[in-house]
């Protein structure tokens, strides 16, 4: 079954065109990487997948409904959108209960529900312990991991992450790329996530879309990826190894 | 959260404590054939209400601003908000003041018709970009600032000299109401959409992280934007057209809230709002107290304040 459906979706910045024509589809439960050299559109598309932006041209469709006749609240129980968090004043509980805003209603406070959901987020990413700290307190490992819980707290079916291991040391690149995987396979979330690191997306994603200048290159497998397919989309020769595992890995040649 | 509504009521007891005093202590209860009571009714009563009421007016715009430009600065002030009000009523004195008591009414008018043009010249700048940049938008108000500024002078350079005092004078702030009549319609405007403010609280808190995560949560960005600009400058406005501008209290009074309540826009628009007429209550009381019996204009005393304060932001 879809997830979610782009159709022939166009984005302008002013005169440059971010997004050309690109169509894709995102079935349930899946795990899809988007990947593509630094301003191929990754974001762009992820903003339009989630309203962010209204593509000029096309359409996006969730479950079968166009999301631009959606309300806002509406979408945001159904899809939602992780990105680096600037460094703020909030507590981790306080931006993780913000989450929530989708189910508030008006003059109404927390209820117990937000708290529980609030809760099991936390200790699913393992941010309990640092839930009363300030956003700016925290490493950037630790705020990706607040970041995660937050777009769980939401409750959304699909979850789009933008480049979430991107300035990230080895360690906390694993540890979150780990823990997408898991609550992409334990809780059933369809994940889109754009990324730089073309092992992860081999790794952990089962199928790649690349992007560049806007345009779809390709959209395979990820088993199915082979070193031809980075050496045009990134202008560097690939070469593929294999681990102990017998796992595909891509290395720059030189 | 217990902890919150604590410190709450125990500000609330504060401003209690605070308005009670201002309304009493103050030279001269023998004034004139007046008692006692009159003084204390007809005088200061209405002056301590103005106070609150721009106190608080300037607190949650001012809450409300940094909220919305992500900016510690950002106030009805740098962003030419009250620079509007405050050329309308420049141009309502020199122009239409000599229309009597239907002009009288209209002061507020003005004001507000210069806030909101302010606002929605900034406003039409955000809604012209896709991808809008907060910083340019303060920059544009802090220009707009400048220009107002000049249209005030170049209007109080022009007109006769009885108007010119007269701009000045209102140019410098004061809390001195003529009574409960000005004041009827400014509070009913004010609670309105202190309420209307505190209802978006959650969007507050959202819009502070950015437009990204807020759209992703399910915020309607733009309509919450457009809709926090419009109550404020009609807040904005309200209120100018009463004290005249009183700079520094939009900016010090969230900061010093949040100092003590967090960041959270559920507890602190409420506490903004309460520091906010508390800070205005004190520094009514300076402005009467500093050079007794003269009384200098509230506006200059948050000024100085306001810089001293700032140079505790930047360290």
């Amino acid at each position: 079954m879809n997830a979610v459906r782009a159709e022939e979706i166009s984005v302008n910045y002013d005169d440059k065109t971010a997004i050309d024509s690109v169509s894709f589809c995102a079935y349930k439960n899946e795990y899809i990487s988007i990947i593509g050299p630094n301003g191929s559109g990754k974001s762009t598309l992820l903003k339009a997948l989630c309203g962010i932006i209204d593509p000029d041209i096309g359409s996006v469709t969730i479950k079968g409904k166009k999301i631009s006749g959606l309300k806002r609240k509406e979408l945001a129980g159904m899809i939602t959108y992780t990105c680096q968090l600037p460094p703020c004043d909030f507590t981790v509980e306080e931006f993780i209960l913000m989450s929530r805003y989708p189910y508030y209603r008006t003059f109404r406070g927390i209820t117990k529900i937000d708290q529980d959901i609030c809760r099991k987020s936390m200790q699913i990413t393992y941010t309990s312990d640092f839930s009363e700290r300030k956003l700016s307190d925290l490493s950037s490992g630790e705020r990706q991991r607040v970041a995660i819980a937050s777009a769980l707290a939401q409750e959304t079916e699909i979850i789009l992450f933008d480049e979430p291991v991107t300035h990230l040391d080895p360690h906390y690149d694993h540890e979150i790329s780990n823990l997408i995987s898991k609550i992409h396979s334990e809780k059933g979330i369809t994940v889109i996530n754009a990324t730089h690191s073309v092992n992860n997306a081999v790794k952990y994603s089962d199928r790649i879309i690349a992007l560049k200048s806007g345009s779809l290159v390709f959209d395979k497998k990820s088993a199915e990826l082979e070193s031809s397919d980075l050496d045009l989309l990134y202008g560097v020769e690939f070469v593929s190894v294999f681990t102990h595992g017998n796992n595909k890995r891509f290395l720059i040649k030189t | 959260m217990k902890v919150i509504n604590a410190k709450l009521i125990f500000l609330a007891f504060l401003f209690s404590a605070i308005f009670i005093l201002s309304i009493l202590i103050g030279g001269d209860l023998s004034f004139g054939s007046k008692g006692i009571p009159e003084i204390l009714y007809m005088i200061r009563l209405p002056r301590a209400l103005t106070a609150v009421i721009a106190g608080c007016t300037y607190a949650l715009c001012g809450a409300v601003f940094q909220s919305l430009f992500r900016n510690p600065i950002a106030s009805p002030f740098t962003l030419g908000t009250a620079g509007g009000a405050s050329l309308g009523v420049t141009f309502y004195i020199s122009f239409f003041s000599s229309t009597g008591f239907l002009g009288l009414a209209l002061s507020p008018v003005f004001a507000f018709a210069g806030a909101l043009l302010s606002i929605s010249v900034i406003y039409m700048i955000v809604t012209i970009k896709k991808n809008f940049n907060p910083n340019t938008m303060i920059l544009a108000g802090v220009v707009l600032n400048f220009f107002f500024s000049g249209m005030v002078l170049f209007i109080q350079y022009m007109t006769n000299q009885a108007n010119a005092v007269r701009i000045t004078r209102w140019t410098m702030g004061s809390l001195d109401a003529s009574g409960f009549d000005s004041l009827y319609i400014p509070s009913v405007i004010v609670i309105i959409c202190s309420i209307i403010i505190y209802s978006y609280r959650d969007d507050l808190n959202l819009l502070s992280m950015g437009e990204d995560i807020s759209a992703s949560r399910g915020v309607d960005v733009k309509n919450s934007s457009r809709n926090l600009f419009l109550v404020s400058s009609i807040m904005i406005g309200a209120v100018v057209s009463i004290t005249g501008p009183i700079g520094f209290i939009g900016i010090i009074a969230p900061h010093l809230a949040a100092s003590f309540f967090g960041r959270n826009y559920r507890s602190l628009l409420p506490a903004a709002a309460i520091t906010g007429a508390i800070l205005m209550l004190i520094c009514d009381f300076a402005s009467r107290a500093v050079l007794w019996p003269v009384e200098i204009p509230v506006g200059i005393i948050t000024a100085i304040i306001g810089a001293f304060f700032f140079m505790r932001l930047l360290r």
